[in-house]
């Protein structure tokens, strides 16, 4: 029955593959820069097999733990993760929960990114290669390690893509995530001002990694190290530690399918009178109006465009405990910018999210301005109170207050330039994504890099753009002459406004040459 | 009278294969026109083409003598569009759905709100109005999507399957709409896959197959003697006669 499944994945994968010679193309560089990556990883571990067993330890649990939490995190962001064996699809099927489990293992593990992980995970042996025993247990260890990582993806994905779904009780839970994540820097900052004796920086970091090594991130890439040096009786915690890592992440994605399974099919048909027209009824009665509200709607209906709402809280948050760690100023106060960047991004390819509902907008003969005009109203209700609010904060938590005008000037002309230039990127661009109301975070093979290397272009654009906005600021930061902090926002404000206002023309006019192409786009996609 | 809709040469290729090749079409205004075809005939391809969804390779589309590709913006006033094949911003709900549609349209919130409200009442979905369209079953679906096609009033309704997974209930009610909109003095076009309904329901017919109209004219016309099945199993063809395979009989 694996086999059966997971042959039927892989000839969806080829006849996919085979429609669509971009995605193709797109598979192809993904796969590359994975293994140039890999590669580069495998001639560290290479290199550093010659230091003392303590550097060896190091690379090994650092790496491995970023590689654990990257699969747990990464496909929360990008489009990425495969659901060909969508339960919901092999529902009719006779399929036991545990032979689709270990069918949706194989396929997490038989793709670029598994792979890559596979070999990087035996590699850590090429690490020890100095220290036999250690080699022999980093083999079995990395084979631990990697599928804890594919099966804590799938616990991640999962119970995300159940909560995103639902609605009501299930967004509280997902608040109650974000609550969570947001504390952990602000724990951080308690333990920050536990005094640190002699060199403050280097006792915190050896205390940090000495806490990795036992943690669930990094207890699996810890053992063939610890049996290294010596520490018999830390080997031995550590494993213990790495299994029920892993059996706990088992136990969790089957109770997340499980509820994945029951919170699907027809709601109860509950009656709903009309009356409630939200932003509908609030925005000006024309199509500008209409497209803003229904895209400020959509940002908080929509579960792929409400994802990305959820990296406002946790990125900056992110970046203070950074900030906390190293003590660098510049972490914390590009929070702001990040998150400027961050929301136009996410819809760079924004008609994708329509989908073939777009129809409704060309059938009524929507004029291409009229559209860009309400999507960046849209985003910009959204994202400039969130980004300016993001920025203030930070400058009171790292005390720098006085700079609030040069910061704010980092972080709205960036948005005000992004916001541009998505509303001509998203004009033409249209990627695979998952259609509305299926798991947010299921995806087409190929899709994660389109967005990322469309991300690259978007961002570098915004870059080039925003240039002398940045220049002026950091002018600003450096010297602290409030005058040039000023200048420098006064700067952001006039460039960003032309930056918008030009990229909603000629986006305007890309989508009034190319509405009905791009429609047969979006309809060649979803079929 | 002028055509409601006047279809000249009109070509899509997809890949290699024309999915409609190089079809003539005339629709008179004030009546109610049946196309029917097998599938992949190319029904849906020609009303996309009709109605400035999907830029034909060749050939011209005129609503009301308005070229549909040159002056995209008149045309489209025009026509009430029910499209298969595409979906709905379903995360609205049906009354924030039909809102939206009249609104991208330009019509006032006052018009807005008498038609939503009319129309909510008209297709009996008053006690879903404030539901997730997402929630709605396949026939409430296609009514909120009628709806929203005829929230701005139009002259030519151009409805590709309206009646499909709709209840009978609902499907009489949709009629006695389209009907009185006829006898009003607007046109209607409807595709579907019943020549039952066609041959109560219009007045005229076109039978298409393989990206071309095969006949059209009025129903009378179109059927002769016999009734429009039959005439449509006679041009289209494709019947196979003989036993199902004896695996799948019980007895």
């Amino acid at each position: 029955m694996v086999a059966a499944l997971l042959r039927l994945r892989f000839r969806v994968l080829a006849n996919t593959l085979g429609r669509n010679t971009i995605q193709l193309v797109a598979v192809i560089l993904g796969g590359i820069s994975t293994f140039s990556l890999l590669l580069f990883v495998l001639l560290i571990f290479a290199r550093v097999s010659i230091e003392p067993p303590e550097a060896i330890q190091v690379t090994v649990v650092v790496g491995g733990s970023v590689v654990l939490l990257g699969w747990l995190v990464v496909p929360l962001m990008f489009d990425g993760v495969d659901r060909t064996l969508d339960p919901a699809k092999l529902s009719r099927y006779p399929v036991r929960t545990s032979q689709l489990m270990l069918a949706m293992f194989f396929v997490g593990v038989l793709w670029v990114p598994g792979i890559a992980t596979v070999l990087a995970g035996l590699g850590t042996g090429i690490a020890w290669m100095s220290h036999p025993l250690s080699a022999a247990l980093a083999v079995v260890t990395g084979l631990v390690g990697v599928a804890t990582c594919v099966v804590g993806s799938k616990v991640t994905t999962t119970a995300a893509g159940t909560l995103l779904r639902g609605r009501g009780a299930a967004r509280l839970g997902l608040a109650a995530l974000v609550v969570v994540v947001v504390a952990v820097p602000i724990a951080a900052a308690l333990l920050r001002d536990v005094p640190a004796g002699g060199s403050a920086f280097f006792a915190r970091i050896t205390a940090v990694i000495e806490a990795l090594g036992f943690s669930p991130f990094g207890a699996v890439w810890s053992i063939p190290g610890r049996v290294a040096l010596g520490d018999v009786s830390g080997a031995l915690v550590a494993s213990g530690i790495a299994l029920v890592t892993l059996a706990v992440l088992v136990i969790l994605w089957r109770v997340a399918l499980a509820v994945s399974m029951q919170s699907r099919g027809e709601g109860p048909a509950r009656a709903s009178r009309g009356g409630r027209l939200g932003p509908l009824g609030l925005l000006p009665s024309t199509p500008t109006g209409a497209i803003a509200a229904r895209s400020l709607i959509y940002w908080f209906r929509d579960s792929r465009l409400t994802r990305q709402l959820i990296l406002i809280p946790v990125l900056p948050a992110l970046m203070l405990m950074w900030w906390l760690l190293f003590d660098i100023d510049a972490l914390a106060f590009l929070a702001g910018p990040v998150v400027a960047t961050l929301l136009p991004l996410s819809v760079f390819a924004g008609l994708s999210y329509d989908g073939t509902a777009f129809a409704a907008e060309v059938a009524a003969g929507v004029r291409g301005l009229h559209d860009r005009v309400g999507r960046a109203i849209a985003l910009l209700v959204i994202a400039g109170p969130a980004t300016a609010i993001v920025q203030v904060a930070v400058a009171v938590i790292i005390g720098r207050v006085g700079d609030l005008p040069a910061l704010l000037a980092l972080a709205l002309g960036t948005l005000l330039v992004s916001v541009g230039v998505v509303s001509v990127s998203s004009a033409r661009i249209v990627v695979p994504v998952a259609r509305s109301g299926r798991n947010p975070f299921s995806a087409q093979p190929g899709a994660a890099t389109v967005s990322v290397v469309g991300s690259y272009v978007v961002t570098g654009a915004t870059g080039v753009l925003a240039a002398p906005v940045s220049a002026l600021a950091v002018v600003a930061l450096v010297s602290g002459i409030p005058a040039v902090g000023w200048a420098a926002l006064a700067v952001a404000l006039v460039l960003g406004s032309a930056v918008t206002l030009g990229g909603v023309i000629v986006g305007g006019r890309v989508l009034d040459a190319s509405g009905p192409a791009v429609l047969a786009r979006l309809r060649l996609i979803r079929a | 009278m002028g055509n409601a809709i006047e279809l000249r040469g009109l070509t899509k290729r997809f890949g290699g294969t024309a999915a409609v090749d190089e079809l003539s079409l005339v629709v008179p205004q004030g009546s109610f026109f049946g196309l029917v075809g097998p599938n992949g005939a190319g029904k849906t391809t020609t009303l996309s083409m009709a109605t400035g969804l999907l830029r034909p390779d060749a050939g011209v589309a005129l609503i009301d003598g308005i070229d549909v590709w040159r002056r995209p913006l008149e045309a489209k006033r025009l026509i009430g569009n029910l499209a298969d094949g595409v979906d709905l911003y379903d995360r609205l709900t049906g009354e924030q759905l039909i809102t939206f549609s009249g609104q991208l349209f330009g019509l006032d919130r006052a018009t807005l709100k008498e038609r939503v409200a009319d129309l909510l009442r008209l297709l009996d979905l008053e006690a879903s109005a404030g539901r997730m369209v997402a929630d709605f079953s396949a026939g409430m679906t296609k009514k909120i999507a009628l709806a929203a096609a005829l929230v701005h009033s139009p002259r030519v309704l151009v409805l590709d399957e309206p009646f499909e997974s709709v209840d009978p209930v609902s499907a009489a009610n949709i009629r006695d709409i389209l009907d009185g909109f006829v006898k009003s003095g607007g046109t209607v076009v409807v595709s579907s896959h019943s020549m039952d309904l066609v041959q109560r329901m219009c007045d005229h017919v076109a039978i298409m197959a393989a990206g071309r109209v095969l006949v059209a004219g009025t129903v009378d016309e179109v059927r002769g003697s016999g009734d429009l099945e039959t005439r449509f199993l006679d041009l289209v063809g494709g019947r196979r006669t003989g036993e199902s395979p004896a695996w799948l009989l019980r007895s």
